[in-house]
């Protein structure tokens, strides 16, 4: 009998043929109910292993995530993958997904490109898992701008909760003997602006968006997204307010933000207390905690948008956001949802200290506050007034869901209002320029 | 004795013969093996998306829609193009910005070597850093170039209002001013590239040249024009023909400093290309623009080539 040597044993032909038969089946991961070899074997299921992109470096919440679900699920193991949210970035994502690059879960940003990929079915309808988890279902269905899809499907869940609010600085405040009313309006907004404005500070980065303010979500858009809606007066408001206020010297001069390309840096103005109100949301918050690359020594207080005149309702500019999605092409996707649901509730705590309020209502107000504010917050913000702001029940966010041509009007809008606030063409010109540019960007893309 | 030679000849023969069939050249397969590293990447990253981007040219694409998504439109794209006056008036900003950045960078150049040729104190310290601009970091760059042009605190600005100018240029947040200002830096940035090709090219200008003139009474200037620049001419060519090329096609210091602003002042092709193709997801269209942009830098090419045949001296 033909005997084959294993180590210091010696086996039968047999023998030897049976553990090979064992090690196939356990390496296949075919349950066993044969007879011989199965019960000698330990079987140990390797973890589901998925890879989710997203564009917040990891050190800012992505690498406490990751790690907390690879910990509580141990049967589910995440690796993170960044993509810069810029132009190239996304693109390079787009080639990825379409390449057939092993993703599973993508956070994205910005409702036009989300849209666009929706249409080219680089996203999974998340709708019957949606349906499965009631808690999820119910705040969707409570806040529909909280999830983005269309007649087919939901696609997307906000995972970050946006509102504009304005922050201010109280020592500057103090110093010219300003009280601000949390029932302020744009009027008031403009008039302690001038007043906060010295040789070296001025009262504002910029006003709000009022036509926002006032319009809401698809502002950019008549009913039927076939015509541009630039010709509301309220656009008009709103960069005429703008470009009012330069001239009089109570907003940050529009010359200086293009030269010193301050529209990415406008921290530096606030914390080098060159500005006095800063209209901004929570994710700055990172660059008010960071005292070592940031130090200052003023409080900062929370105020709530100033209404403009004849408003009703208001609508507060910000948004929700940071959209949470399923690659169409994943081969786990019940794995994938796993995750998901982890980032929207449970793991959205892990993004505060980026300044990333979660969208889901799950997290208590204490940690959120806390998560947002970092360590020793007395010594950086008026605590009380930020809660009293950031959690207010009141605010109307937006969230645009009509997006024809809309890379294109944005860019139409920044070029044309740039040269209106530096003063190179007037408010007509600025007017009519975008309105017209806007309408045969619309006709372009066929709607 | 001739027989003899003729058959001894015809064994060498039949010997090589044999040796050649025993052992086949190598030259063919190991110098494709050799070159086949360098020939795969160029296929995949230079070849391939030439012949693709020429492809989609003559369709719609937007990227997200995987290849299936690609729509076949013809000429529409090169028709639109043509219709555009964003496309024209990009193209008009390219030649203002190419046709002033690439003559004035020669220029200074060589004038930089010229100064250095001579013997000057800390001269190949002087060269290291008339070069080091080439090479320096192109963020580096932009944000002190950011700095240098701050309407209110920049050093530039300080300095025209020292000397009596109240209301200097507002530089990258003007319109009418911030194409100039990337030519300024543009022309900063290259002219130590030039000097350094320049002071090559000055060490084969023939002395005896220089003393004959000389000893007939020629004086500097008149030197440098009938002798220094003829010889000097062919690098000139040179530096014309690829500065247009690589000038045409700027783009990371307009992305960086103005993103095509204010306005459109800056947005020459190539952020054109940019624009359409990786914020609006128009690959089509912005591969149809690149596609046109290399043959107006094409022709212009072949122009200077012909008028280089009667301006330039060989020796």
């Amino acid at each position: 009998m033909a005997e084959h040597s294993r180590g210091n044993r010696r086996y039968t032909r047999r023998e030897t043929l049976g553990m090979a038969a064992a090690a196939s089946i356990a390496a296949t991961g075919v349950a066993a109910s044969t007879t011989y070899a199965a019960p000698m074997l330990n079987f140990r299921q390797d973890p589901v292993t998925l890879e989710f992109w997203g564009g917040e470096p990891e050190e800012s919440g992505p690498g406490a995530l990751v790690e907390a679900f690879n910990e509580s699920h141990p049967d589910i193991q995440v690796t993170y993958t960044r993509y810069v949210n810029d132009d190239t970035g996304n693109t390079q994502l787009d080639t990825a997904l379409q390449g057939g690059t092993p993703i599973d879960v993508v956070q994205m940003y910005g409702n036009p490109r989300l849209a666009q990929r929706i249409q080219a079915g680089a996203v999974a309808d998340l709708s019957a898992y949606i349906e499965q988890e009631q808690p999820i279902a119910d705040w969707l269905a409570d806040e529909p701008e909280a999830a983005f899809g269309n007649d087919t499907g939901t696609y997307a869940i906000a995972c970050v909760r946006e509102p504009v609010v304005i922050f201010a600085n109280q020592t500057l405040l103090d110093n010219a003997g300003v009280t601000v009313s949390e029932n302020w309006t744009t009027d008031d907004f403009v008039a302690l602006s001038a007043e906060l404005s010295g040789d070296f500070a001025y009262g504002a980065y910029a006003p709000p968006d009022i036509a926002r303010q006032i319009l809401g979500s698809n502002s950019w858009y008549k009913e039927g997204a076939t015509e541009s809606n630039f010709d509301d007066p309220a656009f008009r408001q709103s960069w005429e307010t703008h470009r009012t206020m330069i001239e009089e010297g109570s907003s940050f001069p529009w010359t200086d933000v293009l030269a010193r390309n301050l529209r990415v840096y406008q921290q530096n103005l606030y914390l080098t207390e060159q500005i006095a109100f800063w209209p901004t949301a929570f994710w700055v918050m990172r660059y008010i905690n960071d005292e070592e690359e940031f130090p200052h020594d003023f409080i900062t207080t929370t105020l709530p948008l100033p209404v403009p005149p004849d408003a009703d309702p208001v609508y507060n500019p910000g948004i929700t956001g940071n959209w949470i999605t399923m690659n169409p092409s994943s081969e786990k996707q019940d794995a994938a949802w796993e995750f998901m649901k982890f980032r929207i509730t449970d793991g959205a705590q892990y993004y505060l200290a980026a300044g990333k309020q979660p969208a889901f209502p799950g997290t208590d107000q204490a940690t959120v506050a806390a998560g947002l504010m970092g360590e020793n917050p007395e010594e950086r913000y008026d605590v009380e007034a930020f809660e009293r702001v950031a959690f207010d029940p009141n605010v109307i966010l937006t969230s645009d869901t009509v997006l024809v041509a809309g890379a294109e009007i944005q860019q139409i809008v920044q070029q044309t209002t740039d040269r209106y606030l530096i003063g190179e063409i007037d408010i007509d010109q600025c007017v009519t320029e975008i309105k017209t540019q806007a309408d045969e960007a619309i006709a372009a893309a066929g709607a | 004795m001739a027989d003899s030679r003729a058959w001894t000849l015809a064994r060498l023969g039949n010997r090589e013969r044999r040796r050649r069939r025993r052992s086949p050249e190598p030259a063919s397969w190991i110098g494709w093996a050799f070159i086949a590293p360098n020939l795969i990447g160029f296929a995949v990253f230079t070849f391939f998306p030439l012949v693709f981007s020429l492809a989609i040219s003559f369709a719609e694409w937007d990227v997200i829609s995987g290849l299936d998504g690609i729509r076949w439109v013809g000429l529409d794209n090169f028709r639109n193009l043509l219709r555009a006056d964003d496309f024209w008036s990009s193209g008009g900003r390219t030649l203002i910005y190419a046709g002033a950045s690439v003559p004035l960078t020669t220029a200074l150049g060589m004038l930089v070597a010229l100064a250095l040729n001579g013997p000057v104190p800390g001269r190949s310290l002087l060269r290291l850093i008339f070069f080091i601009p080439f090479i320096a970091n192109s963020v580096a760059i932009a944000a002190t170039w950011i700095l240098l042009y701050d309407p209110r605190y920049g050093p530039i600005n300080r300095f025209l209002m020292s000397i009596g100018i109240d209301d200097p240029p507002v530089w990258l947040a003007s319109s009418d001013w911030a194409l100039t200002a990337l030519i300024i830096m543009a022309v900063w940035s290259g002219a130590g590239y030039a000097a350094v090709i320049y002071l090559a090219a000055l060490q084969d200008v023939p002395q005896d040249l220089h003393e004959a003139a000389a000893l007939d009474g020629a004086g500097t200037f008149e030197r440098f024009k009938v002798v220094t620049f003829p010889f000097l001419t062919p690098t000139s060519f040179f530096l014309l023909v690829t500065g247009f090329i690589g000038a045409s096609q700027s783009f990371g210091m307009i992305n960086l400093m103005t993103q095509g602003g204010p306005g459109e002042a800056t947005t020459v092709l190539s952020y054109y290309v940019y624009l359409n193709g990786f914020r609006f997801y128009q690959f089509g269209y912005a591969s149809a623009v690149a596609w046109v942009m290399f043959l107006v830098i094409l022709l212009l090419t072949m122009v200077l080539w012909r008028v280089q045949r009667r301006g330039v001296f060989y020796g």
